[in-house]
């Protein structure tokens, strides 16, 4: 019964803090950045829990709905939370260092599923996880530019 | 497979393509109305709520309420929907509400227009098997294309704001 709960409260606080930081990105790049890790994020769980069988989801009710939640909520806003660090670094190493950092944050996260019975691995090993997250990481910095690109030509008038 | 190709290539499928085909025919002909942008988000936005919608209906635990398409697995068919057919029906009822907002029509009477199209649109879909209903009913879409119509004419006037085009 503790999970849904820790659950909860760890939603809460997380979207506590996004709602209250000072963001570099503009609402704009934040909603589709959510957006394309929404669509990333559950394309992936559907592709290697129903078609590859590489992970189960649980099939208890809360731990469902916990999932559901983190699907959500909680992994669109660190990956949020990670693009707006990103961006508002200078120097390349700091970037990079955010990339890394980041990316263990992700693994940790799914590490954190995985063990408190949210999913568990048939097949999905954990290091697999790390070109996975670094992808997204990539794709949101990638798509950063054409969101940014985008809301100039709107402004041009285009 | 990753992503696998329909079981049979019939009726869903072909409801599927000609429905995109019609779609995307009408999307190139219709004069562009917004920026790029807005397009762009309003299909993103589309296919991420489809998406969600559809796997926490469909696919995740405590519910299981319908299948679409051919199988309880992701396939490609699945991701056209996604990608194309549901992101370009929810352009065109934002696009022809500009229009009509523009006439003085209420949103209310616009929203339930919507909806009611898209319930119906919903019925041929079904006919064809695009989807197979498992305790999930009509009358729920009906509700459910109310609220999702709703939310998309908010995010239209936020999205406007946010690119700072006309309100």
């Amino acid at each position: 019964m503790w999970i849904p709960i820790f659950y909860l409260a760890l939603n809460a606080l997380v979207l506590l803090y996004f709602w209250r930081r000072k963001k570099t990105l503009s609402s704009y790049e934040i909603a589709g950045c959510w957006l394309v890790a929404t669509i990333f994020g559950d394309d992936w769980l559907t592709i290697a829990s129903d078609n590859l069988h590489l992970i189960q989801t649980s099939k208890v009710v809360s731990l469902g709905f916990v999932l559901s939640l983190n699907r959500i909520l909680l992994f669109r806003v660190v990956a949020v939370l990670f693009l707006d660090e990103y961006v508002k670094r200078q120097t390349a190493w700091q970037k990079i260092v955010v990339f890394l950092s980041w990316t263990i944050v992700f693994l940790l996260l799914q590490l954190m599923s995985e063990k408190l019975g949210l999913f568990r691995s048939t097949g999905w090993s954990l290091w697999w996880s790390i070109p996975l997250w670094m992808l997204q990481n990539g794709l949101l910095i990638g798509l950063r530019h054409v969101f940014a690109r985008l809301t100039w030509l709107a402004k041009e008038g285009r | 497979m990753f992503l696998p190709l329909p079981v049979f290539f019939d009726e869903n499928e072909w409801f599927i393509l000609i429905s995109d085909l019609l779609l995307l025919l009408i999307f190139f002909y219709l004069p562009r109305r917004f920026p790029w942008a807005i397009v762009v988000m309003v299909m993103l936005f589309n296919s991420a709520l489809s998406k969600t919608a559809d796997y926490t209906l469909a696919n995740s635990i405590p519910f299981n309420l319908y299948d679409y398409n051919d199988t309880s697995r992701l396939d490609l068919f699945d991701e056209i929907l996604h990608f194309t057919l549901y992101p370009l029906v929810a352009y065109f009822f934002v696009y022809w509400w500009d229009v009509w907002r523009e006439r003085g029509f209420h949103v209310v009477w616009y929203i339930l227009l919507g909806a009611a199209v898209s319930t119906l649109y919903e019925w041929f879909a079904e006919q064809a098997h695009v989807f197979t209903y498992k305790g999930w009913h009509l009358y729920y879409s009906s509700c459910a294309y109310v609220i999702l119509l709703s939310i998309n004419v908010y995010f239209l006037s936020r999205v406007k704001r946010w690119v700072g085009g006309p309100k």
